[in-house]
């Protein structure tokens, strides 16, 4: 009888050690997860903000470079593939994208002497240039957050807490090698 | 033996691979001294100007929780403004932790830039075309090797512009005001002397140690000002001269 109770306490403890245990690893899960979509929220606030800059920009060059038609569209263009990408590997692409245009239309700036002298301009140059060092930041943020969850689902006993609760790897913002050339504007 | 000979061969290749890593991996960034305020590791402010700002920063913080903090590097080592300002700026948690109310004002002499790099929570007062301005204005004085008159002003209008954010009054950043001036009786004066004297005579290696677990300490809560843990995104700007 009395060992009999003691199997009996030995294998209830055994029961709530596993579950306090598996309850503890999902909501390390949940922690790490919501950490990658806070960090993802961040990246795409950033990449909102640089496409509102760019109408108020790309006014401000055509009334000192009227001409420079084709980096005009090639610019407005890529900013409309980039508002409308939907995955995380299009927004990646279309923003590289985007990022090579600006900083074809910074080239065109330098043609320019009156308009690199004009306050509007210098100054929407600054919030450019913050900008596209907010999005770094923001980018090297997600992706080492991604990492960090990408590790933690593959170890155990997550993986299988994982697999039962259908935690999935989660996408890098991978920065395309070009899309280092971002403008830098620099004084 | 064969076996603990590849052993050892495998644990130093790891090493190598570690070291390597590390090497190519680490931004090496200099820790604080005393109060955050001010880190002149460059040497391009006199300590009568460094006194001046420490004071007031301090009253400013007190005032806002708001941290502004001045870095003079001798060089970036080859890394950009950018990267190293927000690094720099997060290693230190410049700002309240909540409130993330911290501004970094970075001067690398060799490379002749600088960067203001502004904490979350002073994104919207300080933005980047502002941030832009304020280092623009600045530029001349730089040019002509008057860091010190550079960096009174770019401090000011930083200060300027968080007593906005704070609707709180504007401190007097150019007077020195004696803050935190414990008064110590005469005969507790005396016999702190004393001790040391004594301890200087009979025990040079305690004094030692005290004197060092002081310097470290900053001598507890009255010492000097640390990082509150607040972050930035990688706002402000830069520019050079």
């Amino acid at each position: 009888m009395r060992k009999g109770l003691i199997i009996l306490g030995a294998i209830l403890l055994i029961i709530f050690l596993s579950i306090s245990g598996f309850a503890g690893a999902y909501n390390n899960l949940v922690t790490a997860e919501e950490d990658v979509n806070g960090k993802w929220a961040q990246v795409e606030n950033q990449l909102q903000r640089r496409l509102d800059l760019i109408p108020n920009l790309v006014e401000t060059v055509k009334g000192y470079a009227a001409h420079e038609k084709e980096t005009f569209t090639l610019v407005t263009e890529a900013r409309a593939k980039a508002a409308g990408a939907v995955s995380i590997k299009e927004k990646a692409q279309a923003n590289s994208e985007l990022s090579n245009a600006l900083s074809r239309l910074m080239l065109v700036v330098e043609r320019y002497p009156d308009l690199k002298a004009n306050q509007n301009f210098i100054r929407l140059q600054d919030e450019l240039a913050g900008t596209e060092n907010r999005i770094a930041v923001a980018r090297k943020d997600y992706n080492e957050s991604v990492q960090r969850f990408n590790t933690f689902i593959k170890r155990f006993p997550n993986n299988i807490i994982a697999g039962i609760f259908n935690f999935e790897k989660q996408e890098y913002f991978e920065a395309e090698e070009n899309a280092k050339n971002a403008p830098k504007v620099k004084f | 033996m064969l076996k603990h000979k590849s052993l050892k061969f495998v644990v130093l290749v790891l090493l190598l691979l570690l070291s390597l890593n590390a090497a190519v991996w680490a931004i090496e960034l200099p820790d604080y001294t005393g109060d955050i305020y001010v880190q002149d590791f460059a040497n391009m402010v006199s300590p009568q100007l460094e006194n001046k700002i420490k004071n007031a920063a301090r009253m400013l913080e007190d005032q806002t929780s708001a941290q502004i903090s001045i870095v003079t590097i001798n060089s970036l080592e080859g890394i950009d403004i950018e990267t190293y300002a927000n690094e720099l700026f997060r290693k230190w948690g410049l700002g309240d932790k909540e409130k993330e109310n911290g501004v970094l004002f970075l001067i690398a002499k060799e490379e002749q830039k600088f960067r203001i790099e502004v904490g979350y929570g002073l994104e919207g007062q300080i933005n980047d075309a502002k941030a832009g301005d304020i280092l623009r204005t600045v530029v001349p004085y730089f040019q002509k090797g008057d860091f010190e008159t550079g960096i009174s002003q770019v401090f000011n209008n930083l200060v300027k512009e968080i007593s906005f954010e704070y609707n709180s009054d504007q401190p007097a950043n150019k007077s020195v005001t004696p803050q935190d001036n414990v008064n110590i009786p005469w005969w507790a004066q005396v016999l702190i002397l004393g001790i040391i004297v004594y301890l200087a005579i009979f025990h040079p290696e305690l004094l030692m140690a005290i004197l060092y677990v002081f310097s470290r300490n900053g001598g507890g809560s009255g010492g000097s000002r640390r990082g509150g843990g607040g972050s930035s995104g990688g706002g402000g700007a830069s520019g050079g001269w």
